[in-house]
């Protein structure tokens, strides 16, 4: 795969529209009313979900991992020589990236890391002009949308702006969106950038080698259930075999852990039907069929405290309970949560909410149809 | 020739066309396939408004007066000659006829029509626009030929008669944009540091879940006979929301207040000291 660095925010290349997704999935909600049964499909009836441990091994954690290298392409020039360039980086990423993609690579490399267990009041002693810059990822977990939250995070970003120390800080476009209108804080970090789209054929090549690279080198195939024919679509036909990639590529807004997501939500084996079959099921199937990939459906307007739920947990990564409370104006009792739960918008845990990142682009789409404040990447 | 020519001036002379020469069932057709496309794009097109992305609500609520006034010029330039028989002699006969039945019987409804007429255009007001005509403040929910419907805060609804738009000055909130500005106003004892009140008011907008990031956030101050007025001025996401915006504000105002160590007025203090 060809690395490539990150470009400015702002410059994203959405590979589809909310205008197309809809359109999309009003097509998918037809289809099988004009198009009843395909030969060399499989009755989804007889597919059932992969173990957990098959999963790892088709698509290993963690889902950020081709944006790695990307990542490292971008900054190795800078923490080559960060006397030469600006003394701050700024990492701005979509939400739902559960592994920490800047916090990982920072560990990965040796460098410090400022996280979320320490205090603004420890960035004196970290403050040393020579030594190898600090990285700041996850800048979202840092606040709460109240008026002490707010007063919290501009101590903290002026105390990052006087500090003579390199910087890397790593924010959610959600929160960054937030953050500049109440903190002014494309002021202070500058040019921020973020990753390149991820199109079908990038998609295509990364998935391709984690599923095809097993440690015990099985050949395996990945059919669409729909039709039965190879996603990763090589050889003749190569256009019409690939639109999965092409599907997944628009549903996941090109973010690698959304598609990464979506693409294991996909993934089903055949239910053995034989005794003898049954005892082979641990056993990883040289087939594996891909299931067609669902929405989950987002609540309208009227559920007005589900969308502002949604709109907060976007912005600030994750939340418990009782940040909800002092973030979202819930002015009625509401048990809005167990149905985001058991909607498949969100999961919890350890008592943390978060966007579900298969969930994501469609909860997106649903929050900038009822007009609330979307990211720019 | 003569005969002909005979025949064309009596036609002419006549200001309604030959009864038999009249098709009756295809003026009914005309008037049902009109009333249908009225009745239609009256359902349909605010049922999407409801269901589409926010920003395309108001345009797709827009349509429906324009869309209906289309299809009744059309009905009536349609069924007009079916019926009269159209020269300009018969056009100022006509004419006349309709001045003065419409001078002594008609005159308010029909300048209600042509008002709405001229509101199309104009736009004083559209579909899905906050308005204030003469103390009614409410969502115009629709636009009809002779008068708009408004749903207030409290939901009545008022109807409104567009001649209005001649005489009264109509105050429009939004003027077709998807927000509006917002204000909550607070009255504090005058004895407090100004400067950290209105700090910790714009504040509270920033944080509010409800505000629109592309838009300012405002606090006006103005001292009154009786208190220190500061107005929190800031615009909704959607302006559908303006009631809970504003009490958002308030609720999490009266403790931004309290915070900057001033205090709101329950009474104004010559009242007070007057009741002494």
């Amino acid at each position: 795969m060809n690395t490539i660095p990150f470009r400015s925010l702002g410059k994203y290349d959405w590979p589809s529209t909310p205008v197309n997704r809809g359109l999309d999935r009003l097509r998918e909600a037809v289809r099988p009313l004009l198009n009843r049964g395909d030969a060399s499909g499989i009755d989804t009836g007889r597919l059932e979900r992969p173990s957990q441990a098959l999963l790892d091994d088709l698509s290993e954690p963690p889902a950020h991992q081709p944006v790695v290298s990307e990542l490292d392409a971008t900054l190795s020039g800078w923490l080559d020589a960060p006397e030469n360039g600006p003394r701050h980086q700024t990492i701005v990423l979509p939400p739902c990236d559960r592994e920490d993609l800047l916090g990982r690579w920072a560990g990965d490399r040796g460098l410090p890391v400022f996280g979320l267990d320490r205090g603004v009041g420890e960035l004196d002693a970290l403050d040393t002009a020579s030594a190898e810059p600090l990285v700041v990822p996850k800048l979202e977990r840092h606040f709460l949308r109240t008026r002490d939250g707010l007063v919290r995070m501009r101590i903290l970003i002026d105390r990052m702006a006087r500090m003579e120390r390199s910087l890397i800080v790593g924010c959610n476009s959600w929160a960054w969106q937030f953050l500049r209108k109440s903190c002014e804080i494309d002021l202070v970090f500058s040019d921020p950038v973020t990753f390149r789209a991820y199109d079908r054929e990038r998609l295509r090549a990364w998935l391709g080698t984690l599923a095809h690279a097993p440690a015990d080198e099985t050949a395996l195939c990945f059919r669409a259930a729909a039709t039965g024919r190879d996603v990763f679509g090589n050889g003749d036909g190569e256009a019409e075999v690939s639109s999965f990639m092409t599907d997944l590529a628009k549903r996941s807004l090109g973010i690698p852990w959304v598609a990464w997501h979506l693409w294991r939500d996909s993934l089903r084996t055949e239910i053995p039907i034989h005794d003898d079959e049954d005892a082979m099921r641990d056993c990883k199937p040289n087939t594996l069929w891909v299931a067609e990939l669902q929405s989950p459906s987002v609540p309208s307007r009227s559920d007005q405290n589900a969308l502002l739920i949604l709109h907060a947990l976007l912005i600030h990564g994750g939340l418990t309970d009782d940040q909800i409370v002092q973030t979202v104006p819930l002015v009625t009792y509401t048990n809005v949560l167990s149905s985001l739960l058991r909607g498949g918008l969100i999961d919890e845990t350890d008592g943390l909410y978060r966007c579900h990142p298969a969930a994501y682009p469609a909860v997106r789409d649903g929050l900038k149809n009822n007009g609330y404040p979307v990211d720019v990447l | 020739m003569e005969e002909q020519a005979d025949m064309a001036r009596e036609r002419a002379a006549n200001l309604l066309n030959d009864l038999q020469e009249i098709s009756f069932v295809q003026i009914a057709l005309i008037l049902l396939f009109s009333f249908a496309a009225v009745w239609l794009v009256r359902r349909i097109i605010p049922f999407l408004a409801d269901r589409a992305p926010s920003r395309l609500r108001l345009y797709l609520l827009r349509a429906v007066p324009i869309l209906r006034m289309a299809i009744i010029v059309t009905a009536i330039l349609w069924i007009t000659p079916l019926i009269f028989n159209i020269t300009l002699q018969n056009f100022l006969v006509i004419a006349g006829a309709a001045s003065v039945a419409i001078g002594f019987a008609f005159k308010d409804y029909v300048s209600s029509l042509i008002a709405g007429i001229v509101a199309i255009f104009e736009r004083p007001y559209g579909p899905g626009d906050w308005v204030e005509i003469e103390g009614d403040y409410g969502e115009v929910i629709s636009l009809g030929m002779r008068a708009i419907r408004l749903r207030t805060a409290a939901d009545d609804v008022i109807t409104v008669p567009h001649d209005m738009i001649w005489s009264h000055n109509i105050s429009n909130a939004n003027t077709g944009s998807q927000t509006l500005m917002c204000v909550a106003d607070f009255y504090l004892e005058p004895d407090h540091d100004a400067a950290d009140v209105r700090r910790e008011l714009v504040d509270v907008a920033l944080t509010s879940a409800y505000l629109d990031y592309r838009k300012p956030v405002l606090v006006v101050l103005k001292e009154t006979e009786f208190a220190t007025k500061y107005s929190l001025k800031a615009y909704p996401f959607d302006m559908r929301d303006q009631f809970k915006f504003v009490s958002d504000m308030t609720e999490r105002g009266k403790g931004a207040i309290r915070d900057a160590g001033a205090r709101q007025v329950s009474v104004p203090r010559f009242a007070d000291a007057s009741s002494d």
